[in-house]
């Protein structure tokens, strides 16, 4: 039998998920980004691993439970760049903090709601991440607004089947 | 809130402690570390099992056209082989020139091939991972190159895989230089991806298309290799007096599988590639010139040895300083050319039996010549002793 790690609020809805999804689905998500975008160059565009931070932000509804997924989330992709640990952890953070405090009051299971959603948090992340790499670490790094765009986008098309796909991981 | 702050201290301390690497002397943060361990050999897996089953695709089974392919590249290669013709004398008239100013250049003495295994996952950080790391002679800073051109550098070094920082992420540089104006220049890389020269003041004349090769002054890539060709210039958008010059790369850097390291570069000079060509042309040239009718065999009894038979009989530590010089002495009175590379002088003694030493020297090169000493010296030798250490160096020369 799986394990239950968290809950959601009873009030709304109640989203469990499995130990098994709960890691393997992130970890998935950044061996994907990591190994397929060497061979798939597009893929670099999207950005997997926060999908899956809003993803389980979202459900869970619990801020400290988006933070933590996000920071970890983010922690991990980190480690596989050459830049300083805690850029997307930082990013990410926020965006899980973020993204589940909207599932408290936004339906989020809605198709509409999710493309929009994912649009709009793709474009926080980026721009928290641009913040800290530029401005605090004073790492080089520009701001392009169509790149950004088409990224949002993308991410946000993307976002709508991969939900749909995850929702199956949820246990009420 | 009791798993937060547990995390969090094991987050921080995690990424405080620095992990040794034995082999390159290095250090990693263990996040690092932990997350490298283990992507990398699910990606190594992935990695090696679908290049076996390309592998299995393109060498036994998609061979249509195979033989057609095999005519065209045979005359390609009949065609390329006259170019060879002509290149390698361009390339001996390189030689001898950069021998004449006493040019040094850098050379690459090896490689290790490497298989790409992932990336970052990310245009932020333009890092690729390879299959091959300290175990493998691999260490930070050396160059990373494929048949095309430059790809980037080692940055992070583990025992079995290595991280690739690309000459185009936005904290990259390279020292580069523009083939046919000479101009040099340092090359950063762009967010965007796209390289370009820093610097380059707005008088300067550069066409697009115009090669850009590795300057060597970055002390990674070593010089000459191929980086790219300019994509396009334009003024800075700043209004400086700077040119902004766009290089697109050589190497197709989005789509990068297997990689070069470049493990031993040396530094050598035209002198000593040219040693062994010189020493060639002389041995043809000596048995090209005609040879002196030998004397009776009583009469070269009754001589004395040649200087170089007398040094052979000193300890070692004295002949092994004239080595070189022995050797070139010895060659041409030996009966044939492929026993001629005789360089240490242990073996040199008294010429062969029926040949005299007069024969020996008229026979040498030119350059053997020269380095003969005068005939009434080889018929007064004085016997080596220890206060007169610098005399067998002294005839050579």
């Amino acid at each position: 039998m799986a394990t239950i790690t968290y809950t959601s609020r009873e009030e709304i809805e109640v989203h469990r998920f499995s130990a098994l999804a709960t890691i393997g689905i992130p970890l998935l998500a950044i061996f994907f980004q990591a190994y397929v975008s060497s061979r798939l160059t597009f893929l670099k565009l999207f950005d997997l691993p926060l999908i899956v931070t809003v993803f389980f932000a979202v459900s869970r509804r619990n801020q400290l439970a988006g933070m933590l997924t996000g920071c970890s989330i983010g922690l991990i992709q980190d480690a596989l760049t050459h830049l300083p640990i805690g850029i997307y952890g930082i990013s990410k953070t926020i965006a899980g903090y973020a993204a589940s405090s909207i599932g408290l009051k936004v339906d989020v299971d809605n198709p509409g709601s999710r493309f929009l959603m994912m649009f709009f948090f793709t474009f926080l992340h980026d721009g928290v991440y641009f913040i800290v790499s530029r401005h605090l670490l004073g790492i080089p790094a520009d701001w392009r607004t169509l790149h950004e765009l088409s990224s949002a986008l993308a991410n946000a098309i993307v976002a709508v089947p991969l939900f749909a796909l995850m929702d199956r991981a949820k246990q009420r | 809130m009791l798993l937060f702050l547990l995390m969090a201290q094991v987050i921080v301390l995690a990424t405080q402690i620095r992990r040794p690497e034995t082999a390159t002397g290095e250090s990693m943060s263990l996040v690092r570390f932990w997350v490298v361990q283990a992507f990398v050999p699910g990606e190594k897996a992935i990695s090696s099992f679908g290049s076996g089953v390309r592998n299995l695709w393109t060498n036994y089974i998609d061979l249509r056209g195979v033989r057609a392919q095999n005519e065209d590249l045979q005359a390609q290669l009949d065609r390329l082989r006259l170019e060879q013709v002509s290149l390698a004398e361009d390339a001996g008239q390189a030689r001898r020139l950069q021998a004449l100013l006493g040019f040094k250049g850098k050379f690459i003495s090896q490689t290790v091939a490497a298989q790409v295994i992932g990336t970052s996952g990310t245009d932020r950080s333009r890092v690729l991972y390879i299959d091959k790391g300290s175990d493998d002679g691999i260490s930070i800073d050396m160059a990373v190159i494929t048949p095309k051109g430059i790809v980037g550098k080692i940055t992070r070094v583990s025992r079995h895989s290595a991280q690739v920082l690309q000459i185009n992420d936005a904290t990259a540089g390279a020292g580069v230089m523009l083939e046919r104006s000479r101009l040099r220049g340092v090359m950063r890389g762009s967010s965007s991806g796209i390289p370009e020269i820093m610097h380059v003041m707005a008088d300067e004349k550069i066409e697009p298309g115009e090669p850009v090769v590795s300057s060597g002054g970055d002390q990674i890539y070593p010089r000459g290799l191929p980086i790219g060709t300019v994509s396009s210039t334009s003024p800075d958008p700043d209004g400086g007096p700077f040119l902004v010059v766009k290089v697109k790369p050589s190497a197709n850097l989005d789509k990068v599988e297997e990689v070069l390291v470049i493990t031993k570069v040396i530094d050598k000079g035209p002198q000593q590639q040219q040693a062994a060509p010189a020493l060639r042309a002389a041995d043809i040239l000596a048995q090209r010139l005609p040879t002196i009718t030998p004397k009776p065999p009583e009469k070269v009894a009754a001589e004395p040895p040649p200087t170089s038979a007398l040094y052979a009989t000193k300890p070692a530590a004295n002949s092994e300083v004239q080595s070189g010089t022995a050797g070139v002495r010895k060659k041409p009175a030996e009966p044939t050319p492929g026993s001629q590379s005789v360089t240490n002088p242990t073996n040199s003694g008294a010429p062969p039996a029926g040949e005299p030493a007069t024969e020996t020297r008229q026979s040498a090169s030119p350059a053997a010549i020269e380095t003969e000493p005068p005939t009434s010296e080889a018929k007064k030798p004085k016997p080596p002793s220890a206060t007169e250490p610098s005399q067998p160096q002294e005839i050579p020369r």
